[in-house]
């Protein structure tokens, strides 16, 4: 009869570790408990050779060759029961034993280290303390996120899941072999470990490499229009140029006199050449860059506000990828036409500095003292009353610093008038 | 053309497994032995190949039939409707699937042997008198001719099993069922016939003649497993087709 009870408590965890990461039920859910234990019942009374309870304190298995059989029986269960896509399944039934066997491990651990490790307490103790871990996590809102991340497909949170089981059922073996000290088993469980550590740390910076690459799509699909535009008005000047050319052609041939010819030939020339900021940005050694600029400048007339660009510096292959250039004169730019009237000219320019780049942005302003300037990198400062604001020189200084830049601010006098100057020096 | 087609779209998957299984096979068969008495050339071989014998139905089924799957439920094969007929589109996935299925198993199966026969070279013990082992003359005598025999006969027993996968991923719904469904079966299979006391019809005999002792083995063991097997996927196919009405171009 007791027996029952053990089934019972190892098929409820089953089921609730399955509910924890799996969310919609096709069906009803309280019969997915009955069929849990009832694995439960098939793989330790038919398919299991022993008799001892303590042989199923973790795993309702008492072999690694059943546990691939219990694996396949859950998959089917949760592929039956939840609507999810095939990767959720798949994955989430992974973390389904994952979590299985932490929480039991957990209890049995707690359990045995303060001398319960046998007995009432280690067999129906560590159980029932493994579902009330359980109820702790869905409390804590952590099976949610793991659930969330897992239906996401997010590949770390797999290959944490996947790695966790492989560590736990080789622990789960030899706890059941008793042999970590005599066996094969402790330079088989190093190398195993550390293969997990490895892959562990493989799939995080492909999760990096990942998200960069992804980041870096967004900002060429949201820029490169840009850039075709000033392409466009470049090509505009050019064929205006190319008229231009021909009317001074034939402004000489039709004068009378030089001092004639040298009069038409000013009048028609004064206009034509490419914009200064385009010339600027047509310089700019990355493109995504010149494409938000661009798009910059047009913001900036559209308020009245003149953007004077000045680029003689190489941006691209420095120690801030071209992703958090964009983020850094983003911010920047952003705030100057934030702090500027109509009227006012926005000076941003990027030179060399002794192997570094010297980028600075500058905005009429009445002068700020020293306590204010430094005030202006911490979180959550801003010169609105709005509350969610004040986080981008937050953001730009902690970016600047972490790829060994220094931020640069300075009260400037510049044409009369007084210039606060924003800006990084970049390795 | 079609058949190219077919094979094309399982080439990866079926490659990396073949690949796979036939470097282990070999590794296993150069280095298991080690530990055992061996009495002929063919001994390393079935020592170094004892495991895939029950893994067989999972290598002819999750790397091939996972594509059919995938066709219904994007509906791809409702597009094929008005270039190709039904029948002939599906026979030549069958055909793709079956030869991809059946080089999945031979060929490891019989590089594995080659491996034993002429790169193992384990040192033979004289067998005693009581050993018998199925086909012993022709295992003795022409283990090539032996193992290229057994090794096309695992061929096609490869083939029987990826066809349930195949009916199975023509009606099923669920991937992980048409997936695992043929090595669940053939486990339990397994389980019934040595539950009734008569593991000589099991389909684990007809694949690994050599599981069991030859005094049990009758041509019986060949037929009856494989048969059985024609049989449930003859019976899926009516249960699907007349019993539920799910039709193979809807999902």
């Amino acid at each position: 009869m007791l027996v029952l009870l053990e089934f019972l408590l190892d098929g409820i965890l089953l089921a609730l570790c399955s509910i924890g990461l799996f969310d919609r039920s096709k069906r009803n859910p309280s019969l997915l408990f009955l069929l849990c234990s009832a694995l439960c019942v098939i793989f330790r009374t038919w398919v299991g050779g022993s008799e001892t309870p303590l042989y199923y304190l973790l795993l309702p298995a008492d072999s690694i060759w059943v546990l691939p059989f219990l694996f396949i029986g859950a998959l089917w269960l949760n592929s039956l029961w939840f609507q999810a896509s095939e990767g959720h399944i798949f994955w989430g039934t992974t973390a389904q034993f994952a979590l299985y066997l932490l929480v039991k491990f957990v209890c049995a651990l707690g359990l045995g280290l303060i001398g319960l490790e046998s007995g009432f307490w280690a067999v129906y103790g560590s159980r029932l303390l493994a579902i009330l871990l359980w109820w702790l996590l869905w409390e804590t809102g952590t099976l949610h996120w793991l659930r969330d991340r897992l239906s996401d497909g997010d590949t770390l949170i797999r290959v944490i899941a996947c790695n966790s089981l492989l560590v736990l059922v080789l622990l789960w073996t030899a706890y059941l072999q008793y042999t970590f000290s005599r066996g094969i088993w402790l330079p088989v469980a190093i190398s195993i470990l550390a293969i997990l550590i490895l892959a562990d740390g493989l799939a995080f910076i492909w999760d990096q490499h990942h998200i960069q690459n992804r980041q870096r799509s967004r900002l060429l699909e949201q820029y490169l229009p840009m850039v075709e535009e000033l392409v466009e008005s470049v090509r505009a000047r050019q064929h205006e140029f190319n008229n231009r050319m021909l009317a001074v052609s034939a402004a000489v041939d039709m004068a009378a006199t030089l001092d004639e010819a040298k009069t038409t030939v000013a009048g028609l020339v004064g206009q034509v050449g490419l914009d200064a900021t385009d010339r600027e940005l047509l310089r700019c050694d990355s493109k995504v860059i010149s494409g938000m600029l661009f798009g910059k400048t047009k913001q900036a007339e559209l308020r009245h506000i003149r953007l004077e660009i000045a680029i003689t510096a190489a941006l691209l292959h420095r120690s801030l990828s071209e992703t958090g250039w964009v983020e850094l004169i983003g911010i920047l730019v952003d705030n100057a036409l934030e702090a500027s009237a109509s009227g006012d000219t926005i000076f941003l320019r990027a030179e060399n500095e002794n192997g570094m780049v010297r980028l600075t942005v500058s905005n009429p302003c009445s002068p700020v003292s020293n306590i204010e300037l430094t005030e202006m990198f911490k979180r959550g400062w801003s010169t609105k009353a709005d509350t969610g604001r004040g986080y981008g020189l937050f953001n730009a200084c902690r970016l600047v610093e972490q790829h060994g830049g220094k931020i640069i601010i300075r009260n400037e006098r510049m044409c009369g008038q007084n210039y606060l100057t924003i800006g990084a020096l970049v390795p | 053309m079609l058949l190219c087609l077919e094979l094309k779209k399982i080439r990866k998957p079926v490659l990396i497994t073949l690949f796979g299984m036939t470097i282990l096979a070999c590794i296993l068969t150069c280095t298991l032995y080690r530990d055992y008495q061996v009495c002929f050339v063919l001994d390393p071989w079935e020592i170094g190949t004892e495991y895939f014998g029950l893994l067989f139905p999972l290598l002819v089924t999750v790397p091939i039939c996972w594509q059919l799957y995938y066709e219904r439920r994007n509906h791809f094969l409702i597009y094929t409707l008005p270039r190709i007929s039904k029948k002939r589109y599906m026979g030549a996935k069958w055909l793709a699937y079956a030869l991809a299925a059946f080089l999945i198993v031979f060929i490891p199966y019989f590089l594995s042997a080659l491996c034993s026969i002429y790169i193992a070279n384990p040192s033979l013990q004289p067998p005693s008198e009581k050993y018998i082992h199925i086909f012993h003359s022709f295992f003795k005598e022409a283990p090539l001719v032996y193992s290229l025999l057994l090794s096309l006969w695992k061929g096609i027993l490869g083939v029987l099993v990826m066809t349930f996968g195949f009916v199975l991923a023509l009606y099923s719904e669920n991937l992980f069922i048409v997936l695992t469904a043929p090595f669940v079966y053939v486990v339990l299979e397994n389980f019934g016939w040595a539950i009734l006391g008569i593991p000589k019809y099991r389909l684990i005999t007809a694949f690994e003649p050599s599981s069991l002792s030859s005094a049990v083995v009758s041509g019986a063991s060949f037929v009856v497993g494989p048969l059985l097997l024609c049989i449930v996927i003859g019976i899926t196919v009516l249960y699907y087709s007349k019993v539920k009405h799910y039709a193979v171009y809807e999902m």
